[in-house]
């Protein structure tokens, strides 16, 4: 259970309504993700933020991938991702982005000069349904990154001038720089412990296309029984990876009811 | 400086269809991929520390590249060799070999796309494809995800531009037409600035082996490394200018010293010194060995534990056994 953090105390205090759920969604260079179809699971590592944790990182519905942050520039990518129903008991944290971001500093000094843990919150189902309805009014504007305006977000919700770490993450949501890109909501969340396709089903894969001509890697798709898009790598650009990622799960959860209410 | 084909990565070994080439500039082997544009120019090159991660494949033919200049597209093709051009020779060698495509169903979708084929030619290419791939409804599934991503390809791509616009003002504005001699001369004004790693990895490409270049690295490493900033926050400029140092034969008693300390309390973190697989070797090299001998010795047999038995370090294993015998 997450401490009374700033977050979680907005949260209790306003009325929301809960936006619907989306899948998990954990992303990561492809031949990571490969190994993990090919062993049958998603392995926790050690976490430079919550050191001497092992972690396990996903993000809710949005393909945020959990690059580095690193200020040396940007390095090359060949990303992937895998997506699971949404089911979060033994979850061990979550919050409301990227924390390896906020770690790094990623984030405008607005946020970053607030503390993390003040915004942690509870594991639970409805909290993290509320957490996104107090930001957007669907889970499609959510996947989308379009939140609420300001004078709407203030005049739904309890939200004074002292009540700053709220206001710093709704402007965070609106803040738009390469910087600190799509993590700056993507709502995380943290297990300790693996997932076994055998238990936690994969639902929905993305990796580049050329991965359809291997047997073998086709044979762990029919195994698990996934679903499996792809995307076009030339001409080489991550941004352009990114955008493909993101179309494609966009097509994925309209054709399967989850931006319904 | 100009980068030169170094490795094909083979996504999927022995497939008929794109390949990755990764590119090495003389003297370093830090690998780098080539960011595109959608005209298939080269916008950025990019270090790509997981290139050692895939398997991969030669080509005989010499070839480089730089940005503002054609980027090099390479595959594998119907008759296994491996073809390796600029978008015109790629356009040349698909017009002279259509027939031949046409028994491979993704090479032909993947060079039709590449040389801007009409949706209505891409169709039957994505149905033939899904066909190969899939069944059932699926087959539609994916043609008609393919049919959306190709419909948003002109808004990704001037969402893409105009992102690039920003970040190049926000990140680059040191940049612009200057010279070499101006960002080095701001390199050394600004060590502070929270850009300043960012700044010296492109002053890198431009003179990757100036010695002024790598006395102001080594000044920043020092601090860098001392106030205890993350390993993933400094690597790849570690890397160059352990390189640097191993090539010029530097000995850097001071250096040495703050290095060992810090390389000794990476941990779990030590993976982040494992590739390019020659990195553990010039972390190896550059270990102070008197300063704390145990501690040394216990680094050195962690990062042999993790790289014995791994083909892609058979070499580097041998030279760090005989660097500390």
């Amino acid at each position: 259970m997450a401490k009374d953090s700033v977050f979680r105390k907005f949260l209790s205090k306003n009325s929301i309504t809960p936006v619907n759920y989306l899948p998990l969604v954990h992303g990561s260079e492809a031949y990571l993700l490969k190994k993990s179809l090919k062993d049958g699971r998603l392995k926790t590592s050690v976490c430079d933020v919550f050191k001497p944790d092992e972690l396990l990182y996903f993000f809710v519905g949005r393909p945020a991938y959990k690059k580095e942050a690193v200020s040396e520039g940007e390095y090359w990518e060949l990303p992937s991702c895998i997506l699971f129903d949404f089911e979060v008991s033994g979850a061990k944290r979550v919050f409301p982005f990227d924390t390896g971001a906020f770690h790094a500093k990623r984030y405008p000094s607005y946020i970053n000069m607030m503390e993390m843990s003040d915004y942690e919150i509870d594991s639970s189902e409805s909290e993290i349904k509320r957490a996104i309805g107090a930001f957007f009014g669907s889970s499609r504007d959510y996947y989308r990154l379009n939140p609420r305006s300001q004078e709407m977000f203030e005049s739904l919700h309890d939200v004074g001038a002292t009540d700053e770490e709220i206001h710093a993450l709704h402007r965070l949501i609106k803040h738009r720089s390469k910087r600190s890109d799509d993590r700056r909501f993507s709502i995380e969340v943290q297990f300790a412990e693996a997932f076994e396709f055998t238990r936690r089903k994969p639902i929905f894969a993305v990796f580049p296309e050329i991965y359809l001509d291997s047997e073998i890697f086709m044979g762990w798709i029919k195994k698990y029984d996934v679903l499996l898009e792809t995307y076009p790598y030339y001409p080489l650009r991550g941004d352009y990876y990114y955008s493909a990622i993101y179309e494609k799960i966009d097509k994925f959860y309209r054709e399967n009811g989850y931006y319904e209410v | 400086m100009k980068y030169r084909l170094d490795i094909l990565i083979d996504l999927s070994p022995n497939s008929k269809g794109l390949l990755i080439p990764v590119f090495k500039i003389d003297g370093s082997n830090m690998p780098f991929v080539q960011e595109m544009n959608d005209s298939f120019e080269v916008h950025e090159m990019k270090p790509y520390f997981s290139a050692d991660n895939y398997e991969y494949c030669l080509s005989d033919v010499r070839i480089s590249t730089d940005v503002g200049e054609k980027g090099v597209i390479a595959f594998r093709s119907f008759d296994e060799s491996v073809y390796v051009g600029d978008i015109s020779s790629v356009m040349k060698y698909r017009d002279a070999n259509r027939v031949e495509f046409s028994n491979y169903p993704l090479l032909d979708l993947q060079l039709a796309r590449i040389c801007g084929e009409a949706v209505s030619a891409l169709y039957e290419k994505w149905r033939s494809a899904a066909k190969l791939y899939f069944n059932g409804k699926e087959i539609n599934s994916w043609c008609d995800g393919e049919l959306a991503l190709f419909q948003k390809n002109g808004a990704i791509w001037r969402s893409i531009n105009s992102e690039k616009i920003k970040y190049e003002a926000e990140i680059h504005e040191v940049f612009g037409s200057h010279s070499f001699e101006y960002i080095f001369r701001w390199l050394v004004a600004n060590m502070d600035h929270n850009n300043w790693p960012n700044v010296w990895v492109k002053a890198f490409k431009m003179y990757p082996f100036d010695e002024r270049l790598h006395a102001i690295a080594n000044k920043w490493l020092v601090s860098a490394m001392g106030s205890g900033v993350y390993i993933g926050e400094l690597r790849l400029i570690l890397y160059c200018h352990l390189e640097y140092i191993g090539g010029e034969n530097i000995s850097d008693i001071d250096f040495s010293e703050v290095f060992t300390e810090y390389v000794l309390s990476l941990g779990q973190d030590l993976s982040y010194v494992l590739y390019p697989n020659d990195f553990p070797y010039l972390v190896v090299s550059n270990l102070d060995f008197e300063r704390e001998e145990k501690s040394v010795n216990s680094f050195v047999a962690a990062i042999i534990d993790r790289i014995s038995g791994d083909v892609r370090y058979a070499s580097t294993l041998g030279k760090i056994e005989k660097h500390i015998k």
